[in-house]
């Protein structure tokens, strides 16, 4: 028994060490922030609440802009799957989608790049959408992230545009609400919560349910403010009009 | 659930109790209890599936008491097909249903949609602890069983049940019942085993994981010299897996008084591909050996069907890690090595390598390069891989590469010095660890878990081999 009794003596002691240590606000080591177990207990599995949006019932909708415009689409590989979703409502509807899928980007990346202003001056989009986040879900520094967003925003500048939240497969680290904060509640969309079906990488939705995802996106966007024509598809998925892909390194 | 926090505080209320029967010497009231303890975790992690694993007991130890009890050989043997075709079948039925379906659909033009099947963690393992069981005491090579208790502790040890190591009824039945005294060593050395595995896992393997996944999921985004580096990358990324998971088994068996042996003895320092299948995986390729190329003849049947055995065993070790035609044709490309590799050593018998790098290489590059077929999600996605890394190499990536991936890069090349580093080394520093004072014991074991909390990403990523 005296072997186990100084192993329990050494897993204790532990225990109550790191128990301490987590409750100490904020310890850093060469200017490194210590990861302590409090932090790394709180990642908990977010309660999958909230429903996809039914966008056939939706009635009280914004009057909206009827003329064919020219849609610009940026962001992380979450894109791929709404965008041949959104492909099919530009068809639809008259509009010309230029879509830009940068594999691994984030908000960091796309601020530094200056890649949205580059693809704005060259597309002249008259509605942005843009989504991120995804790949920041987890970041221990996800407050340094509010600039970058300002960045982002500033490139679009007086262009209407929404920004779609990433597909949270558990709680994040706190991206969500930083963006929220930067550009208010209707120009976000909250895709925290959702129910989705995951491909086998556990991350990126299903291509039936980045369509669902797209069409919730296109429901709560007519309730929020002024947007371009978006009347339901009959098709389920299109090619955008143009599509440039990006890898990381890139 | 090595690597979740849940276990490990469950660990720590265990321990006390499993430490009281083992002082008291209350050998029969330990059994039940971590056979209790073993069936909940098999519970959590696969449900009612646990009735399965217990269903396999009760067949098995009963089906092998009537068959040690009767002196007809045909009816042994007979007794023994049973328990055979009832161990494969089931097997066959959760792992290989829909690829069979799929591929038949295929060939006669159906249109077959998968079943709903959900493959029981550890099935693979423990049906294959079920077979040498029974085999075993079929051919007298190990006494049944004592009881029942005896046979469900040693089928749903908790250590093991979920990814092995696949442990011999041989080994294993004869230190349930015996009293072994628990040694500061023993503890210790188990204690020792399991940090290095968590390390190796949660450290190296989960880190690296990160963009071995990238490249992987979406190779038509990466550059051949990218690839090539996630090839890499997951080389190193599934020995510590594995391993880890291994190191962690092991380590909290011999916690608790058990020898389980060791699955993976240094496999990358390997000269040679057949030396490569006698250091990985071990308690797999050994069941290989003894279960599947021994009885098909082995190598006493003369060259070619030495061959044919070789090739049969490793396709059936492919298909055993998975449905799919990529891990037939990494079984099968195995198979081809272990057989050029028989070639090359029946032509050139005796002669002196000294030279050791070159054979190393080559060995390192083949094991690796075949971990493309391991891998990939499909056969495509590994031809893909292959086309980028032998037609799009691109050098100029090289070094954007190495300053974008510094973090990365640094623990691929450190995990690879370490795998490297000669053994001598780690038993040095564990028999250190051992010998140290309690509280340097402490501090080890903290600077450990911090390291662990710092490389973990917050969401826990399965062992692989959970998967198979």
């Amino acid at each position: 028994m005296r072997p186990y009794i100084k192993l329990l003596i050494l897993l204790f002691s532990a225990f109550i060490v790191m128990t301490v240590f987590s409750e100490l606000s904020e310890v850093r080591l060469f200017g490194h922030k210590i990861v302590t177990m409090q932090s790394f207990l709180t990642h908990d599995t977010i309660n999958d609440s909230v429903e996809f949006c039914d966008v056939d019932t939706t009635n009280d909708v914004i009057a909206n802009d009827t003329l064919p415009r020219v849609l610009l689409f940026v962001g992380d590989s979450m894109v791929e799957g709404l965008s041949s979703r959104l492909g099919a409502y530009a068809y639809h509807n008259g509009h010309k989608l230029y879509t830009v899928i940068w594999y691994g980007s984030s908000t960091e990346k796309w601020a530094e790049s200056g890649k949205l202003s580059m693809y704005i001056e060259s597309y002249k989009p008259d509605y942005v959408f843009i989504c991120l986040g995804g790949n920041e879900l987890f970041v221990r520094n996800a407050d340094e992230r509010r600039k970058y967003v300002r960045s982002i925003v500033s490139e679009i500048d007086s262009l209407p545009f929404i920004w779609i939240g990433p597909p949270n497969w558990k709680d994040d680290t706190g991206i969500n609400e930083v963006i929220r904060s930067e550009i208010g509640d209707k120009r976000f969309f909250l895709s925290k919560g959702m129910r989705f079906d995951r491909a086998a990488d556990g991350m990126h939705p299903t291509e039936k349910s980045s369509c669902e995802w797209m069409d919730s996106v296109v429901c709560w966007m007519k309730r929020q403010m002024p947007h371009p024509k978006m009347e339901i598809p009959a098709e389920k998925v299109r090619k955008p009009y143009k599509t440039i892909v990006l890898t990381p390194d890139d | 659930m090595f690597n979740s926090r849940q276990f490990w505080l469950f660990f720590m209320l265990f321990i006390p109790v499993y430490g009281l029967f083992a002082m008291w010497r209350r050998r029969t009231a330990m059994l039940v209890f971590v056979v209790l303890v073993s069936l909940f975790f098999y519970y959590k992690s696969s449900g009612l599936y646990v009735l399965l694993l217990v269903a396999r007991a009760l067949f098995d130890y009963y089906i092998v008491r009537i068959m040690d009890d009767n002196p007809n050989p045909r009816c042994r043997k007979a007794l023994l097909l049973l328990s055979l075709i009832s161990s494969v079948g089931v097997l066959a039925y959760f792992k290989y249903t829909n690829f069979f379906a799929l591929n038949l659909s295929e060939i006669v033009g159906g249109n077959f949609q998968p079943l709903d099947i959900v493959l029981p963690v550890g099935i693979s393992f423990y049906s294959f602890q079920s077979i040498s069981y029974v085999v075993d005491v079929y051919k007298r090579r190990t006494k049944r069983a004592g009881s029942l208790l005896d046979y469900l502790f040693y089928l749903s040890f908790f250590p093991y049940v979920a990814a092995g190591p696949i442990v011999r009824a041989a080994s294993f039945l004869s230190q349930i019942r015996r009293h072994k005294k628990i040694t500061d060593k023993m503890v210790f050395s188990g204690l020792w085993l399991v940090m290095t595995g968590l390390v190796k896992k949660a450290v190296v393997a989960d880190y690296l994981a990160q963009y071995n996944d990238l490249v992987f999921s979406m190779p038509a985004g990466y550059s051949g010299f990218e690839c090539m580096m996630g090839v890499l990358g997951y080389s190193i990324q599934i020995f510590c897996d594995f391993s880890g998971y291994s190191d962690i088994a092991i380590g909290i068996a011999r916690i608790m008084g058990f020898d389980l042996g060791i699955n993976f003895r240094s496999p990358y320092k390997s000269l040679n591909v057949t030396e490569f299948w006698h250091r990985w995986h071990i308690s797999l390729s050994t069941w290989l050996r003894d279960y599947v190329y021994i009885p098909l003849g082995g190598n006493r049947k003369g060259s070619l069907r030495t061959y044919i055995n070789l090739m049969a065993t490793m396709l059936i070790g492919g298909i055993w890690h998975g449905a799919g035609w990529n891990f037939v044709i990494w079984g099968g490309l195995h198979g081809s090595g272990l057989i050029a590799h028989k070639i090359y050593c029946s032509h050139y018998h005796g002669r002196n390598v000294s030279a050791k790098f070159l054979p190393w290489l080559l060995t390192f590059a083949f094991v690796t390069f075949l971990w493309i077929f391991f891998r990939a999600e499909n056969l495509n996605g590994a031809m893909m891989i292959l086309d980028n890394i032998f037609t799009d190499f691109r050098p100029d990536m090289v070094l954007p590469f190495v300053q974008t991936r510094i973090g990365w890069v640094a623990v691929c090349f450190l995990s690879l010095v370490a795998i490297l580093v000669p053994v001598k080394f780690y038993s040095f520093l564990e028999s250190e660890f051992i010998a140290s004072r309690l509280w340097i014991k402490i501090i080890v074991f903290i600077c450990v878990v911090q390291l662990v909390l710092e490389f973990s990403s917050s969401d826990i990523s399965p062992f692989i081999y959970f998967q198979f």
